[in-house]
């Protein structure tokens, strides 16, 4: 519980002497994000290749993105009707403690020809915004490192096909792109596998 | 209250592979604070007792099971289709046992809730001092007259997984072409609601590349079902013609009897015949539950849904299908959630902490096809009424089904989110 939330819930309990209903009083955010974990995986460490692991994301970035999914920016399968169900305070407790989980890249074959064309590509066009290869988690972007690659090709077509919110240069650059460029930094992300890289200083 | 959510985040990160950074664990898993037992090593049983000892490693935990693996009831409809076999659905508790989890394999026959031991078939006597009952269903057998465990090994339910699905399995490889298989489906509430009819678009499935002039009829107790007109839209599409579904409506009330021999079932007006027979009896809490006086005339278990524990006896929580009917299915997702729920729960309560507000959460996937799935997720609160009555609801509009109108990419897509959603599911208690 950060301490804009335990000043919530104090108010929360004052107000709730009065009227004898704790109606605000929300679940700690560890509880919270353990219900995810039948898809994301244990504290968010997905082994399932069409889910993401979402441990170690920014706690902007998960607020913002479950933000997205409530108000039907995002394409979504299933996470808009999931993120109906929650409050932003809700949204804010869970991305406190994924942010407080190290990411763990998922263990995956790849092709390290393609990989050494994607990280080119990626040096030349994504480096600026994602940086340190993809492995840091930004304030307003995951992770793309060490995803699953099934993941990872749902998630380049959500960008391309299906208008998930993303920069303008964002989406001139992946217009430009060729299926082949999108499987190469595909293979680049899934290669890094190393979990030391994925620990920064901040 | 910060600083402890603080450090089980710590605890928890921990088993990520930063335990050699935290000062104080080895000092607190070698000492021992209380004895959680966990009652039944299924779905919910497993997950519970990792996230027991998790939060709180000084806890020692045990899980009594009657079977050395367990193999999960979902899932088991897509061995009919030829998608996966049993193996893959089947978990053993060595991973369970390098975090330091005691697995007692024998059958829990009695909880003493007044002296607070657990009483086995091989006549152990397990104390406890916060017991966590995860006992799945039992069958009522002989609802339907004539339908017996006997009957069973002739008209298989396979709604436990295993034996029962490879005979169900091995009947409908073994019939003819243009033959029928009857699925008998449950009154509510039971184990899997949408699980009776996925069976049947996924034997369907297989029918259709093996004996496409079979046919499977459901016989329902019910007058309406789970994402029904997902079902139905989907049944006609992938398979026309091949799937029928008679509600309870049309029969008064769905089959009364079955007989093992002729393999017929009877309402109380019409007889009917099938190749197969495919009997899914009406359900209660598993046995233990109720020979433990913790189920109420429903034959589920009631829970106060704060923090799970039984309404009938202290230091008694209960999770998973066994809980008495409320706005929560009885899914495996379900069973995940109300574990952790519980777990959390009692690590409080052991530490003396108020646990507070719960948080649950369900998504089951159905597939239609092996590229078509189906789902249904939901957030719950527990609430209470003026007159101080408990019950849980689904919170605003999150109670929802797949659109009607998706494309068959997102249909394929949650397809995809199906098999990781097990990989997932089962990873939590078995991984």
């Amino acid at each position: 519980m950060t301490r804009k939330t335990l000043g919530a819930a104090l108010i929360t309990g004052l107000i709730a002497v009065g009227t004898g209903a704790a109606a605000n009083e929300i679940a700690s955010g560890e509880l919270l994000a353990f219900q995810c974990a039948g898809c994301h995986g244990f504290n968010g460490h997905s082994v399932g290749p069409a889910t993401p692991s979402i441990a170690g994301f920014s706690e902007d970035y998960f607020v913002q993105a479950m933000l997205d999914y409530k108000e039907g920016n995002r394409y979504a399968t299933i996470m808009d009707r999931i993120a109906w169900g929650y409050s932003q305070e809700e949204f804010e407790a869970m991305a406190e403690f994924f942010a407080a989980q190290p990411y763990l890249p998922a263990r995956q074959g790849f092709d390290a020809d393609l990989a050494e064309l994607g990280a080119d590509i990626h040096d030349r066009y994504c480096g600026n915004c994602h940086s340190e290869g993809g492995t840091y988690a930004e304030y307003d972007s995951a992770q793309l490192a060490g995803q699953w690659i099934p993941y990872l090709e749902d998630a380049f077509e959500d960008f391309i096909e299906h208008g998930r919110p993303q920069p303008r240069g964002m989406q001139r650059r992946l217009a430009d792109f060729s299926d082949a460029d999108v499987q190469a930094l595909i293979h680049y992300y899934a290669s890094q596998q190393d979990p030391a890289a994925y620990v920064h200083a901040d | 209250m910060a600083q402890i959510n603080r450090r089980r985040f710590l605890q928890l990160a921990g088993l990520g592979g930063l335990a050699a950074g935290l000062p104080c664990g080895a000092a607190w898993s070698s000492q021992t604070k209380a004895r959680v037992v966990i009652v039944g090593g299924g779905t919910g049983g497993a997950i519970a007792a990792r996230y027991v000892k998790a939060l709180d490693p000084a806890i020692d935990v045990t899980i009594i099971e009657a079977i050395p693996q367990h193999t999960t009831c979902y899932m088991s409809n897509w061995v009919l289709a030829e998608m996966r076999d049993l193996d893959s659905l089947t978990h053993g508790y060595d991973n369970a046992k390098k975090r330091g989890i005691n697995v007692i394999i024998d059958r829990a026959e009695r909880i003493d809730t007044e002296a607070h031991r657990v009483l086995t078939a091989g006549g152990q006597s397990v104390p406890y001092d916060r017991l966590i009952l995860a006992p799945g269903i039992d069958f009522r057998w002989n609802a339907i007259e004539g339908y017996d465990a006997a009957a069973a090994e002739v008209l298989p339910h396979a709604w436990k997984a295993g034996p029962q699905t490879v005979l169900l399995q091995e009947q409908i490889t073994a019939m003819d072409d243009g033959g029928v298989v009857a699925i008998v489906a449950p009154p509510n509430p039971y184990r899997c609601p949408p699980g009776p009819y996925e069976r049947a678009a996924l034997i369907a499935h297989y029918l259709q590349r093996h004996k496409p002039k079979s046919k499977v009829v459901i016989y329902d107790t019910k007058d309406a079902f789970s994402k029904q007109g997902l079902f139905q839209t989907g049944w006609e599409r992938h398979y026309p013609g091949m799937i029928e579904w008679v509600g309870g409506y049309e029969t008064a009330g769905g089959i009364k009897r079955v007989d093992v021999s002729g393999r017929s079932m009877h309402t109380d007006f019409d007889d009917f015949r099938a190749d197969v027979v495919n009997v899914i009896p009406p359900q209660m809490a598993g046995k233990v539950a109720i020979d433990s006086g913790l189920a109420d005339e429903s034959g589920w278990c009631p829970v106060d849904f704060r923090d799970l524990e039984s309404t009938l006896a202290q230091n008694v929580h209960i999770i998973g299908d066994a809980i008495v009917s409320s706005a929560l299915p009885k899914s495996a997702y379900i069973a995940a959630s109300t574990a952790k729920v519980a777990a959390v729960a009692v690590v409080d309560h052991i530490n003396g902490r108020e646990p507070g507000k719960p948080a649950y959460f369900n998504t089951c996937y159905s597939l239609l096809s092996p590229e078509h799935s189906i789902s249904v997720s939901g957030v719950y609160e527990p609430v209470t009424d003026a007159d101080g009555e408990q019950s849980v609801v689904g919170v605003g509009d999150s109670v929802a089904i797949s659109p009607a109108d998706a494309d068959d990419r997102f249909q394929g897509r949650e397809a995809r989110y199906a098999a990781s959603w097990y990989d997932n599911l089962t990873d939590q208690g078995f991984g």
